[in-house]
């Protein structure tokens, strides 16, 4: 019998100021999958993305996103988003803090306890040497390496990743893939976006396209 | 309430408090300003002793309002979208997100306005020198003037969020909710300086006032919070 979908989408619609952004949404996400979703600029994939990781509601439709369907009750909304990773496409780091003060503050607010000095995330991925250098100075990849090093210290059970190869130079590209690697392993889920789904991960289980608000099946096909 | 109310409290003060120090906003931009503008006053209105000390009290207060406001408003009070989306999946709360930042900004305003009230004493009031039990009194006023004026920044922050005319409708809808603590503040130093005056009135005014602005702000963070999304 097939695991439960971690996320269930049906007939969902999202518009934003009356404009319709996303619509007829039929979508399930089960424990080990990862689903590239591919589209051109302002087909609303980030939208989807930010809908998935339950910060936008529905306009219409089902959307149950690991259990929660309605964010009425802050505690079960609280508990259900500390499950869920998002790597946007503007790298979301406090300018003014080194990276591994960045690190240590989002660790210690998710675990109530301080980053342990071993394994060193930053070290994973190639900062050690840039660890006390502050975030506005870094250059976006330095950037985005550091949202993947914080993506090694927990593990989600859903992924979701925008562009998630911009900015990242070839050598750091695996990094994508050892971070979607361990999700499913852990029995997650990883959804990566990209306007070109043939630069997203070989990890890749199914892929869609997003076109205009709506998801049709991938000309490229399963992954 | 839960220990991890309090524990969020108390991370989203340091991490404001941190962000703030490094980037010095307040410190080099707004303390400076303040204090210029409690010095150029007298050149522009005139130096007669008499008046200076009549507006003196008056004069620390607005600039502490108006240039509190500035602290409770500025760009680090704020997070950018894609922090706030990283808060809200790392599991913050908004009412202890409120509160943390209230106490942030409270305690850079309360820093604020002790600097403050020597440069007015010295400059509008040099023989009105309050006595140590004085001094004591104009700094339970002016921590509790600092609370009022953050809770009300941060709920303006928090009313604005996500708003594009977040910069101008901000400060409008903090400053007439403000005047309490205006006349709470002037009222309260003047008696302090006279040598005589009771200021339990006001502190009793300013308490009931924060402990209002507190209990709404907690109300409405998590319906706030999801409004702005």
């Amino acid at each position: 019998m097939a695991s439960p979908p971690l996320v269930d989408l049906r007939d969902v619609a999202y518009r934003r100021s009356g404009t319709p952004i996303l619509r007829d949404l039929r979508l399930a996400l089960r424990p080990g999958e990862a689903l590239g979703v591919s589209g051109p600029n302002g087909a609303g994939k980030t939208t989807l993305l930010r809908l998935l990781a339950s910060l936008v509601p529905p306009s219409a439709g089902y959307c149950d996103i690991l259990g929660l369907t309605d964010r009425t009750d802050p505690d079960r909304t609280a508990a259900v988003r500390r499950r869920i990773a998002l790597i946007g496409h503007v790298p979301a780091l406090w300018p003014e803090l080194t990276l591994r003060e960045n690190l240590e503050m989002t660790h210690r607010l998710r675990a109530a306890s301080p980053l342990p000095p071993h394994p060193d995330p930053l070290r994973a991925v190639g900062l050690a040497d840039a660890a006390r250098r502050r975030a506005g100075d870094c250059s976006e990849g330095m950037q985005r390496r550091a949202e993947l090093a914080r993506l090694l210290t927990w593990t989600p059970d859903l992924l979701l990743l925008d562009e998630p190869h911009a900015g990242l130079d070839p050598a750091a590209a695996p990094l994508v893939d050892l971070v979607v690697g361990r999700t499913m392993g852990a029995g997650g889920a990883a959804v990566l976006v990209s306007h070109d789904v043939r630069r997203t991960s070989p990890l890749l289980t199914r892929s869609v396209l997003l076109r205009d608000g709506t998801l049709s099946d991938s000309p490229a096909g399963s992954g | 309430m839960a220990p991890r109310f309090w524990r969020q409290v108390r991370w989203t003060a340091r991490k404001d408090l941190r962000t703030e120090l490094r980037g010095g906003e307040t410190l080099w931009m707004v303390t400076p300003f303040g204090a210029l503008a409690l010095l150029l006053a007298p050149v522009a209105i005139g130096t007669g002793a008499g008046m200076l000390r009549r507006i003196g009290p008056g004069m620390l207060w607005l600039v502490v309002l108006l240039f509190g406001m500035m602290v409770t408003l500025r760009s680090t009070a704020a997070d950018p979208p894609p922090i706030r989306d990283l808060l809200r999946l790392s599991g913050l709360h908004p009412a202890p997100a409120f509160l943390g930042r209230s106490l942030a900004s409270g305690a850079l305003l309360l820093g604020f306005t002790l600097v403050m009230t020597p440069v007015m004493i010295v400059f509008y009031s040099p023989d009105r020198a309050p006595s140590p039990a004085g001094w004591l009194a104009l700094a339970g006023l002016s921590a509790l003037a600092a609370a009022g004026i953050a809770l009300l920044g941060s709920l303006a922050v928090a009313l604005t969020a996500g708003l594009r005319s977040r910069t101008a409708l901000a400060p409008l809808l903090t400053a007439p909710p403000a005047i309490p603590v205006l006349m709470a503040g002037a009222s309260g130093t003047n008696a302090v300086l006279d040598g005589g005056g009771n200021i339990t009135l006001w502190l009793l005014l300013l308490a009931a006032m924060n402990l209002a602005l507190a209990i709404v702000g907690i109300l409405l963070a998590h319906p706030l919070e999801e409004a702005a999304a």
